[in-house]
């Protein structure tokens, strides 16, 4: 499900950063992304075995899948200006998802979890915007 | 993962616990002819769990990298490759045979019944005793012969050495590459291209040459190409290039050496966890997050690209030639 494969994104694209990444702004903003990202897709771990559901399978998007091949390849500031524009196009996108499921979803146990992330998720979007300035990624 | 042998001898292996030769060689078939037991059904294996997934633990090694010191250790299939005698009676020459796929075709050559030669860098020593002694605990010969594959002198000699010590020659796996990420052109030095195009392009040019007036027909020729031939990632433009060269000699070879009965083919592996990716192959990022571009979300282990390797070379793939084979773990071409 779509907040799954972006929290695996995520978590992925935030250890890279944390190797790759040149700006101390930029692995810092990458361990938070690690450490929240972690929590909230336990957290819907827990919702969907709670409703009796599977667990979500482990992986991202093809698109996402494109947007961390990308990263892999870069280094020192150009990297710091690519993974930054991604996470403020990411959470974006984080944002909407959420926010939709929180409203409208169908499950009771994951509409909560959505719920629930949704403050977080606006965090990171504030976070990575302020990133952005920072550091230059748009 | 079901709680069988071969499932804990993979956790132990991949946990780097450091099996020693001994306890490897005991647990491998002795001999080349392993079990046909078609009874016992075995379990499906979820692939995305199979091996293990990224981050996989920061780590870089000074080029040309020994398997030995990964972490997770690769898996050649040490524990786990079983032969049913598809390569009985068949000489073979593998470059890089120390560790990656490379080794992965030793070990699995040997245990279908092959006598393999291994080349490698003197400093892959170590690795390559390791494969020496798998090939032997497998009833084989084992004839290893280090050095550089950049000097054609010596390509002409290993060739030379290989055919007399094995009594003859019928499969070439030009498998052996060079790779470093450089993020910019402007940093890749005349020293790095020529190097990665003596050990990529010149190399198999030699080998195969040297090799091609004893290999009667039925004999084949396999190269190690990859995804990068078809979709080059920007930080590998020397490498990338050297790649989808490699591709094409396969064709143009396969058609040139059709009438002879002479087979070429080659294999395009995607994201493999071997020596190559953490002595420069790869940032160190890329090692971290090995993989997780494939749908199947992991790196692919060397052992996983055995089969194809023993495909290409065995007779029953008789049509097969001119083609590339992949394993990429759902992404990349072919």
């Amino acid at each position: 499900m779509a907040a799954s494969q972006s929290d695996h994104y995520e978590i992925m694209a935030a250890h890279l950063a944390l190797v790759q990444g040149q700006d101390p702004r930029v692995r810092t903003f990458a361990e938070g992304m690690v450490r929240d990202h972690t929590r909230l897709n336990e957290d819907l771990r827990k919702a969907a075995i709670a409703s009796g559901l599977p667990s979500p399978s482990p992986g991202m998007s093809s698109d996402q899948a494109a947007l961390l091949s990308g990263l892999q390849s870069l280094r020192g500031a150009d990297f710091d200006k690519a993974y930054t524009r991604q996470q403020v196009l990411a959470h974006t996108q984080a944002v909407a998802v959420e926010d939709s499921f929180a409203a409208a979803g169908a499950e009771a146990n994951l509409k909560k979890a959505a719920q629930s992330a949704v403050p977080t998720i606006q965090d990171h979007l504030k976070m990575a915007r302020q990133l952005s300035a920072e550091v230059g990624g748009s | 993962m079901p709680d069988n042998e071969n499932a804990i001898s993979r956790r132990l292996m991949v946990g780097g616990a450091g099996l020693g030769l001994a306890a490897i060689a005991a647990a491998a078939p002795a001999s080349a002819q392993g079990s046909t037991d078609t009874a016992t059904p075995k379990p499906l294996q979820d692939p995305t769990t199979k091996y293990p997934r990224p981050p996989y633990p920061r780590q870089t090694q000074p080029w040309p990298g020994l398997a030995g010191k990964m972490d997770p250790k690769p898996d050649h299939g040490e524990l786990s490759y079983k032969g049913t005698g598809r390569l009985t009676g068949r000489k073979a020459l593998i470059t890089g045979g120390d560790s990656g796929m490379g080794r992965a075709a030793a070990i699995a050559y040997a245990r279908e019944g092959a006598d393999v030669a291994i080349n490698y860098l003197p400093a892959e020593e170590a690795d390559a005793r390791e494969v020496v002694d798998l090939i032997r605990a497998a009833g084989r010969k084992a004839v290893p012969i280090p050095g550089d594959l950049r000097d054609p002198a010596f390509c002409r000699r290993l060739v030379d050495d290989a055919v007399r010590q094995l009594g003859g020659l019928d499969i070439l796996v030009s498998n052996a590459g060079r790779q470093q990420s450089r993020a910019s052109i402007l940093e890749v030095s005349d020293e790095d291209f020529d190097a990665t195009m003596k050990t990529n392009i010149y190399a198999p040019f030699y080998l195969i040459k040297a090799a091609l007036p004893n290999m009667k027909p039925g004999s084949a020729i396999i190269a190690t190409t990859s995804e990068q031939a078809y979709d080059p990632s920007p930080d590998l433009y020397d490498y990338a290039q050297t790649k989808a060269a490699t591709m094409n000699f396969v064709k143009s070879l396969a058609k040139q050496f059709g009438p002879k009965g002479i087979r070429v083919n080659g294999v395009a592996p995607g994201p493999i966890w071997t020596p190559l990716q953490v002595s420069g192959g790869a940032s160190e990022g890329k090692v971290v997050t090995f993989g997780a571009t494939a749908p199947l979300g992991r790196a692919g282990q060397p052992v996983e690209l055995a089969g194809i390797y023993v495909r290409l070379a065995e007779d029953d793939g008789s049509y097969t030639t001119g083609n590339v084979y992949g394993a990429g773990g759902g992404q990349g071409q072919p």
